[in-house]
């Protein structure tokens, strides 16, 4: 059992072998250490305990050029249940899951994102994310339009 | 409000667009400049996955091109894309080369060649005509060389390629040439001013019926050697039952130095492809109705061929060797005396293998990693597509390129009634259907009639199709 501590002094018990599957924390039981980085430790738990078991990619098992043909942003129906949570959260956790360095999570939340861009048209895509659109002058943002958009009806 | 999206660090962006389709990077980059500067990067589009045809230059891979370029060959692919699965397309344009004789052949080859072949009927036989186009606008498509020969009464076939620095094209013509030669190969400039249509001015080296006896077919170009197949039945000389052999022949088009090794387990209409890395296919039909395929190594024959004396005809017993992958489909409705088409492969990385009669597809995909080709059957399946009408035979089949899109003209004879129609199909990747439809609306009238159309050529990344008539015309359709 592993004791960990938020930094508002809220305590969790876990198990050793659940929560090594962030490379962080796996690497920081191994030679004591210490962060102060918040993480949303409830929901990053619950996404250990599920996947309790599974095996870990292996380190070395990086993105290669190869693997885009093995590319695909299907997400199994538990995990998507699992991220089913408001922007804000989701960001924290890619955010999270990217400084505890725990791949699979991360590529959820990632693939997440990505789905909800897919399909969009540029406005769409400024809204959903609160971006600005801040082309000037207007004939420029006109000009990008022309030379990306390649579905006339849409 | 804030961005969340924005606030990621560079590395964490990434990440989440290199999941995205070309079509949505191209949506992202509109939103903002910060986006817009981010989504050109070199790396985010060698990083992606983009799966429908581009028109690449000659010879370059995805990662030679920089961001931006591969940005504007996304634009235009997706419009091509687009208009494919329209069912049925549109015609953007329609335009007209005037050839000459009976366009028998044609063979487009990217960014912007077409390879034609044509008879002119004469008192002994007939005289073929080889030419090279400049297609790159169809609507003042330039013919930069022809050579001409006599033949026999058969009809010679070619296979063309460009050169690796793309200021060559060799042109392989084989089967009934004449008497004598069963295979020569050209070597033509597409830069040089001057102008010959004597053949021998580009003939590069020849076999003669002396060399090689029985058939030769399915002749094709990889580099500098070309490969084809080479059918030896049994005569009177040699026992009767003795079933045919097949061998698969190498010939280095610059020496003439020649090298063919025997098939052991030859099946019926095989078809060959050689790869770069001396990696080479074999498909073909077996006998219970299974589509077979092969893969072998032949970096040791290869090697074999060009350290061969010169003008060696000595046959040197090497074998194919065992294949290091196969595959077998499980018995189909193929027909065994049906013709398929295979095709060569672009920037996506799968083989597509075409059944005209029974409508059948399958496509096999193969991982080129580091250079070495690798082929991995198990992941594919032979494949159903629609047929239009009933009863109908497909017949002109061309693929394209990467085997993502094909053209082919069905025919059917309904109650005296002989109906002719130009589909094309899509086989898009993935285990989804095969989308088949007309090439063209019903309202559309063509300027010449369907059925005097000879063969059919596919620039499949730009969605125009090329029409050889009967009566010596080429009609290019853009959809």
């Amino acid at each position: 059992m592993v004791t960990l501590v938020t930094s508002d002094n809220e305590k969790f018990n876990a198990e050793k072998e659940v929560v090594e599957r962030s490379v962080l924390i796996k690497n920081m039981l191994e030679d004591v250490g210490e962060s102060d980085q918040p993480i949303p430790l409830p929901m990053f738990l619950e996404y250990c305990e599920h996947h309790r078991g599974e095996p870990l990619p292996a380190p070395d098992a990086d993105t290669s050029q190869d693997d885009t043909r093995k590319r695909t942003t299907d997400i199994s129906e538990w995990d998507q249940k699992f991220i089913t949570v408001d922007q804000e959260m989701l960001f924290e956790i890619i955010l999270a899951a990217n400084y505890l360095d725990i791949k699979s999570l991360l590529d959820v939340g990632c693939k997440t994102v990505a789905n909800m861009i897919k399909g969009k048209t540029p406005e769409e895509i400024r809204k959903l994310f609160n971006i600005v659109n801040d082309f000037t002058p207007r004939r420029r943002c006109a000009q990008i339009k022309k030379e990306n958009e390649w579905a006339e009806d849409r | 409000m804030v961005c969340y999206l924005l606030n990621l660090p560079d590395d964490l962006l990434l990440a989440i667009l290199v999941y995205l389709r070309p079509q949505d990077i191209l949506s992202v980059q509109q939103t903002c400049r910060g986006l817009m500067t981010f989504c050109i990067t070199d790396y985010l589009w060698h990083s992606i996955k983009i799966d429908f045809p581009l028109n690449l230059p000659h010879k370059s891979k995805i990662g030679d091109l920089s961001g931006d370029e591969l940005r504007k060959l996304s634009v235009t692919g997706l419009h091509v894309d687009r208009a494919w699965r329209k069912n049925p397309s549109d015609l953007r344009a329609l335009n007209r080369i005037k050839h000459e004789g009976i366009v028998s052949q044609m063979q487009y080859l990217p960014p912007k060649w077409l390879v034609t072949m044509s008879r002119i009927q004469t008192l002994v036989g007939a005289n073929c005509v080889v030419s090279i186009w400049d297609c790159h606008s169809p609507s003042s498509a330039k013919r930069l060389k022809h050579f001409s020969f006599d033949t026999g009464h058969g009809i010679p076939e070619f296979s063309a390629a460009l050169s690796e620095d793309s200021l060559h094209v060799f042109v392989v013509v084989f089967g009934a040439i004449s008497k004598t030669d069963i295979l020569k190969v050209y070597h033509v400039p597409l830069q040089s001013s001057s102008f010959s249509a004597d053949h021998t001015t580009y003939l590069l080296s020849k076999i003669t019926i002396d060399m090689v006896p029985g058939v030769v077919s399915k002749a094709c170009i990889c580099g500098e050697t070309v490969y084809y197949l080479n059918a030896r039945f049994a005569t009177a000389a040699t026992m009767l039952d003795k079933p045919t052999e097949f061998y698969v022949c190498l010939l280095d088009v610059r020496s003439g130095k020649h090298l063919e090794v025997k098939i052991d387990d030859p099946c019926s209409h095989m078809r060959l492809r050689l790869f770069p890395d001396s990696f080479l296919l074999i498909a073909g039909l077996q006998s219970d109705r299974t589509l077979a395929l092969r893969a072998y190594n032949v970096g040791k024959l290869l090697k074999t061929l060009r350290l061969l004396p010169i003008d060696s005809t000595s046959v040197v017993p090497m074998n194919l060797g065992e294949p290091y992958a196969k595959y077998f489909s499980s018995p189909s409705p193929i027909k065994t005396h049906e013709d398929f088409e295979l095709s060569s492969t672009g920037h996506i990385t799968a083989m597509t293998f075409l059944v005209g009669t029974s409508n059948y597809v399958a496509r096999f995909p193969i991982h080129i990693d580091h250079g070495v080709t690798r082929f991995e059957p198990g992941e594919s399946q032979l494949k159903l597509f629609p047929k239009l009408s009933a009863n109908a035979n497909s017949e002109l089949l061309s693929l394209g390129h990467s085997g993502q899109r094909a053209v082919w003209m069905e025919h059917k004879w309904d109650a005296d009634n002989f109906t002719l129609k130009l589909v094309k199909g899509a086989f898009l990747p993935g285990s989804g259907p095969a989308a088949v439809s007309p090439l063209l609306a019903g309202h559309i009238a063509l300027p010449f009639e369907v059925r005097t159309c000879q063969c059919i050529a596919l620039d499949e990344a730009m969605g125009r199709v090329y029409l050889g008539l009967y009566t010596g015309e080429i009609y290019v359709l853009d959809l």
